[in-house]
């Protein structure tokens, strides 16, 4: 098997030239193209937006930064310029039933109108009704009617007056009712003139006394039925006086809004309520009856109480709005969704109305879109909840938590639900999207379109050109000055190195932007913003996250961790680990050691004895002890125990990347060949030998690099990685650099066979016709050592069991 | 001119109340005055002699005027529900005339009740009634018992109606005999300030003599000028509308007033939104200047 050439410089990093962008500075920019890398996305929204049919809901899904709000709302956008303005919503006063106030649809701009026509109305009809009932024409008509019933019961009593006088009797009044009593010479008798009498008299008077007694009371059961009557009387007149006064006015009103129905019956019940109840209202005060205590002020308000029930509450006012809505709400609690019923406090006690009806983010996106954070909504209690019934309803009903809930049963207001015609754009990771098909049966039919956005897209001529105008719009977007050409340049190298593969960009703009705005930050007063306030931005962004690998470099520099970085050692080899912590992701070297002794074929990954290894990591340790034992121990007992460790690692380690680094170390200790130490090694294996890719190239060898650098670099430092990974080498370009110098490595292995000729300096050697590996090979050597081990092994058996007949005549 | 024996001078009034509401604003219309005139208020509460002797009868019933239901009543019950009122009567005097900080005195008398306040009446300048008491006819019309005092007195009577509040101005009418003794009343009553009267006169030939007449009494007495203003015809409403068109606050009437005839003096005293001062010319022999004394038949008759 040939030995691996050393990469060359230019497949370490693939650069971006400035020259090959459409623009020298992104003033000049070309738009950008709209979806640029998400095609996918694209064929979503075209059919869920477009779609009008239910449930056709979206459910953006992806990583943050990506790019989705934005991306949703040109959509969006796009989407609501074609459709027509949806109506205005109002609330008004049900007459009927006043706790389940109406909900009126008008055409957009009418809702205003409607409101203003009322207000007008209320205005011309408090000035109308007074002087309607201020009149001489009512006043009169009204005394002609109190005098018509007050002369009832006084002729009544006016009559019974006289017909006691005429019997000798006398009427008299107390606080409480009336006493009749005898009279002579105008003088009540007292009873011992009474008792002096003639017996026919006395038995006359009281036979009078009684008649007359009952005539009054026939008189005073009559009052409340001569009062109702007198009601009744002024009623009509109240209504006629109204009628003339005002209905006109509505009539007026009425003339204007003829449809939609709903308006017009609306507006028929303003005109009859008006009539029936307004004169109570607007009747000026005192000069009637006993009970004329009223204060104006008291009046006053109760009149505009009143008067409230005719105003007009526009929930949504559409009025010179084009298209259709988009509504974005940030904070998607139930009662910001759903709506509201407000209260005031009035004496003490909580009081509302239709108007203090408060409208939800479904109301304003009624008839267009809404655009809500899928988290948001589901951490408010209850959200989730109520926007799934109003798209499954088709209409928001405003009901508070606790009505909702059946917790409250004290009903204030039961709105009447609004018809809504919406789409609902929920914006999500794609854990909640998951999560929500697997738990919420409901939420497929209610989101039947998943835009799912890619992470990355592919780096070719085309899309780098693309996303340097995607840049551009970003600069634009931020309202920075602008860039140049090579400045963005380097971030779409940027890009590249982000998404870890230098055939591929990342699409996650969010932390782009932020890169672009620190480097116009450096940039100052400097326009246009050149490579190196890019390249500033970048250095001093890892420098802000750098702490913890440079604590880790120095305590390997100092020797308290304990890597090689030049000589030979047997059994031990440098492996490559990538540290995640935050936002900054950085390589660093492990020392990994294996040890062999007498065994019976187990490879004890120490890792996994104590917990600190997690299941991949155990997966990589049996694949390779897999294929130890096919290759070389194919026709005798593995006669060995290996035990294999990460040393000091103290925290966990997973994944398979350093099981090819743990085979070296294994073959290494077999074979007792020493291992370079100058170079390190990452990669996994199949079992058979295959190097496959791992994940975080870069970070890797620029992690050993750092260490080699600081020490010195003696020429022959480098780093084994697989071929699979060459394609996402987007190195620093101090590596870079350092390997245009031969000062450093970078070798890409296809078999463990390459890498443990390139760690010993001997060749691995292969099977000849003979079966055998050739002489002065490693595998030779491995396959020699396995040998006498088993045959070690056998002979302690046989020693053993001559040792011990018993034992022996036992297991027979 | 001189009146010097004459009731324009005013020191006690005599305020007769039952509690009922109109003798509640006989009352306030009292401490009005003597507040704005540093009088002495007298307070009668007369416990009705009649009352007492019906409900003595073994027989006797009283009929509820709210429910119509006939309950019988005893003396007892009666003596105690009048022992109620007088205290309840006395309690509101002395409120109100703590407000207006109005020496005032309390006394309660049984009898015949406008013969007891008839009597008390000896006592002070002044009267001021209810325009009735408990009767259920109480809401129009003139009581009993202030027909029968208006028709029995000399002294000014203020007759006032639930609902009314006495103020300036007064408007005066300069009707008939005792014109001169009603304007000098009410000057008396409100002192010389300018604009607290409006002159009310008839239309006629004697007209504008009399307006002459009276600006000239108002100088002798010390008052200013007051505006004057010409009825559009005689009776009740023609009256009426001045005071609602003056917005007066009493009106003061001659009780021999011409304009007070036919239609009745009794249906102006039962109509007018205002209390309303009704002053007796000076009796027969004594009488103003140019009065047919004597001749005028009293529409309170």
């Amino acid at each position: 098997m040939p030995l691996p050439e050393a990469l060359s410089p230019d497949v370490l990093r693939r650069n971006c030239d400035p020259a090959s962008l459409p623009f020298r500075t992104t003033d000049d920019a070309p738009d950008p193209r709209l979806a640029l890398g998400q095609p996918r996305v694209a064929a979503a929204l075209e059919v869920g937006l477009g779609m009008l049919h239910d449930g056709f809901n979206v459910f953006a899904l992806g990583d943050a930064g990506t790019g989705r709000h934005h991306l949703v709302l040109r959509y969006l956008q796009r989407a609501a310029e074609g459709r027509a303005t949806p109506s205005d919503l109002a609330y008004v006063h049900n007459f009927d039933e006043a706790a389940k106030p109406r909900v009126l649809a008008l055409p957009a701009g009418r809702g205003r109108e409607l409101q203003e026509a009322m207000r007008r109305l209320l205005d011309e009809v408090v000035t109308a009704l007074p002087a309607a009932f201020e009149s001489e024409e009512y006043q009169a008509r009204l005394k002609a009617i109190e005098d018509a019933f007050k002369e009832k019961p006084e002729a009544g009593f006016k009559e019974i007056q006289e017909r006691a006088r005429a019997r000798g009797l006398a009427m008299l009044a107390t606080p409480v009712g009336m006493v009749f009593a005898p009279m002579k010479d105008g003088d009540v008798l007292d009873s011992e003139a009474f008792e002096a009498l003639p017996e026919d008299d006395q038995k006359r008077i009281r036979a009078d006394i009684e008649a007359l007694q009952g005539e009054l009371q026939r008189v005073l059961r009559a009052i409340p039925g001569w009062d109702r009557q007198r009601r009744e009387k002024i009623r009509d007149l109240d209504h006629e006086i109204s009628e003339a006064a005002i209905g006109h006015l509505v009539d007026e009103v009425r003339s204007v809004f003829q449809q939609p129905t709903a308006v017009h019956d609306y507006l028929e019940a303003v005109r009859a309520d008006l009539i029936d109840n307004a004169p109570q209202i607007l009747r000026p005060a005192g000069g009637r009856g006993d009970g004329g205590h009223d204060d104006d002020g008291g009046r006053a308000s109760a009149s505009e109480a009143f008067l409230r029930r005719f105003r007009v509450n526009v929930l949504v006012d559409h009025d010179g709005q084009p298209g259709a809505p988009i509504v974005t709400e940030d904070n998607p609690t139930y009662a910001n969704l759903v709506g509201r019923v407000e209260y005031v406090a009035q004496m003490g006690t909580l009081v509302t109305d239709f108007n203090l009806i408060r409208p939800g983010a479904l109301h304003r996106a009624n008839g267009g879109f809404l655009l809500l954070d899928a988290r948001q909504v589901l951490q408010q209690p209850h959200a989730w909840e109520g926007l799934k019934r109003a798209l499954k309803a088709r209409q928001v009903r405003i009901e508070s938590l606790g009505q909702s809930m059946g917790l409250v049963s004290t009903t204030s207001l039961e709105p009447e639900p609004a018809a809504i015609d919406i789409k609902v754009v929920l914006i999500g990771d794609r854990l909640i999207y998951y999560l929500l098909c697997t738990y919420d049966p409901e939420f497929l039919d209610l989101f039947k379109v998943a835009a799912d956005f890619e992470d990355v897209m592919p780096r070719d001529p085309d899309h780098e050109t693309a996303f340097a105008a995607l840049v551009a719009a970003l600069v634009q977007g931020a309202e920075l000055p602008s860039f140049d050409d090579a400045a963005v340049a380097r971030v779409i190298e940027h890009a590249s190195r982000v998404a870890g593969d230098a055939e591929r960009l990342t699409t996650r703009t969010g932390p782009l932007v932020d890169l672009l705005r620190e480097a116009a930050f450096h940039a100052g007063a400097a326009v246009p913003v050149r490579v190196e306030h890019v390249q500033r931005a970048l250095d001093q962004r890892l420098y802000r996250a750098d702490r913890v690998r440079e604590r880790m470099q120095e305590a390997t520099l100092r020797r308290i961790v304990r890597i090689e970085t030049e000589g030979e050692a047997v059994g031990q080899v440098n492996g490559l680990s990538v540290i995640q912590l935050g936002p900054s992701t950085f390589g660093h070297p492990s020392r990994i050691t294996a040890r062999v002794r007498l065994g019976r074929g187990e490879v004890t990954d120490i890792e996994r004895e104590v917990e600190l290894g997690g299941p991949l990591h155990s997966k990589g340790v049996l694949i390779l002890a897999g294929f130890l034992g096919a290759r070389y121990a194919g026709e005798a007992p593995l006669s060995l125990a290996a035990t294999l460790v990460f040393e000091q690692s103290y925290g966990g380690v997973d994944g398979d990347s350093a099981s090819s680094a743990e085979l070296y170390a294994l073959l290494s200790a077999i074979a007792r060949v020493p291992l370079r130490q100058d170079l390190a090694v990452t990669g996994s294996v199949d079992q058979l030998g295959n190097v496959q890719a791992i994940g975080g190239v870069n970070e890797k060898i620029e992690g050993f690099f750092d260490l080699c650098r600081e020490r010195g670099l003696s020429g022959r430092q480098g780093v084994l990685i697989p071929r699979a990974n060459v394609a996402h080498l987007m190195l620093r370009q101090d590596v870079v650099d350092a390997v245009d110098d031969g000062a450093f490595h970078v070798y890409a292995v296809d078999h463990v066979d390459q890498g443990i000729e390139l760690l010993t300096g001997h060749p691995a050697g292969e099977r000849g016709d003979d079966g055998g590996f050739p002489e002065g090979s490693v595998n030779a050597s491995v396959e020699a050592r396995l040998r006498a081990m088993a045959d070690r092994l056998s002979e302690f058996s046989e020693r053993a069991r001559r040792d011990d007949p018993a034992d022996g005549a036992g297991a027979a | 001119m001189s009146d010097a024996a004459g009731p324009e001078r005013v020191r006690r009034i005599l305020v007769a109340i039952d509690a009922s509401p109109h003798s509640l604003a006989a009352l306030q219309a009292a401490v009005t005055l003597a507040a704005a005139r540093r009088l002495e208020l007298l307070a009668l509460f007369v416990e009705d002699l009649r009352l007492l002797h019906a409900t003595a009868l073994p027989f006797a019933r009283e009929v509820a005027t709210f429910s119509g239901t006939a309950r019988p009543l005893d003396v007892a019950q009666t003596e105690r529900r009048l022992q109620d009122l007088a205290r309840r009567v006395e309690a509101r005097v002395a409120a109100a005339a703590a407000r207006a900080e109005v020496p005032w005195t309390f006394r309660v008398r049984r009898g015949h009740v406008a013969a007891e306040i008839l009597a008390s009446l000896e006592l002070t300048d002044l009267l001021s009634l209810g325009a009735a008491g408990w009767s259920p006819m109480r809401a129009r019309g003139l009581g009993e018992t202030a027909g029968a005092v208006l028709r029995r007195t000399r002294s000014p009577v203020l007759v006032a109606r639930h609902g009314t509040q006495l103020r300036l101005p007064l408007l005066v009418l300069l009707e008939g005999p005792g014109w001169r003794t009603t304007l000098a009343t009410a000057v008396a009553l409100t002192g010389p300030v300018r604009g607290a009267l409006v002159l009310a006169v008839a239309p006629g030939r004697e007209q504008a003599a009399r307006e002459d007449q009276a600006q000239d009494l108002l100088a002798s007495l010390g008052a200013p000028p007051s505006r004057v203003r010409l009825l559009a015809g005689a009776g009740p409403a023609a009256l009426r509308a001045v005071v609602r068109r003056e917005a007066a606050g009493a009106l003061v009437l001659p009780a021999d007033a011409g304009a007070l005839d036919e239609a009745g003096g009794e249906s102006l005293l039962a109509t007018a939104d205002v209390p309303v001062l009704v002053v007796h010319g000076p009796a027969a022999g004594e009488g103003d200047t140019d009065a047919t004394a004597g001749q005028g038949k009293s529409p309170l008759g």
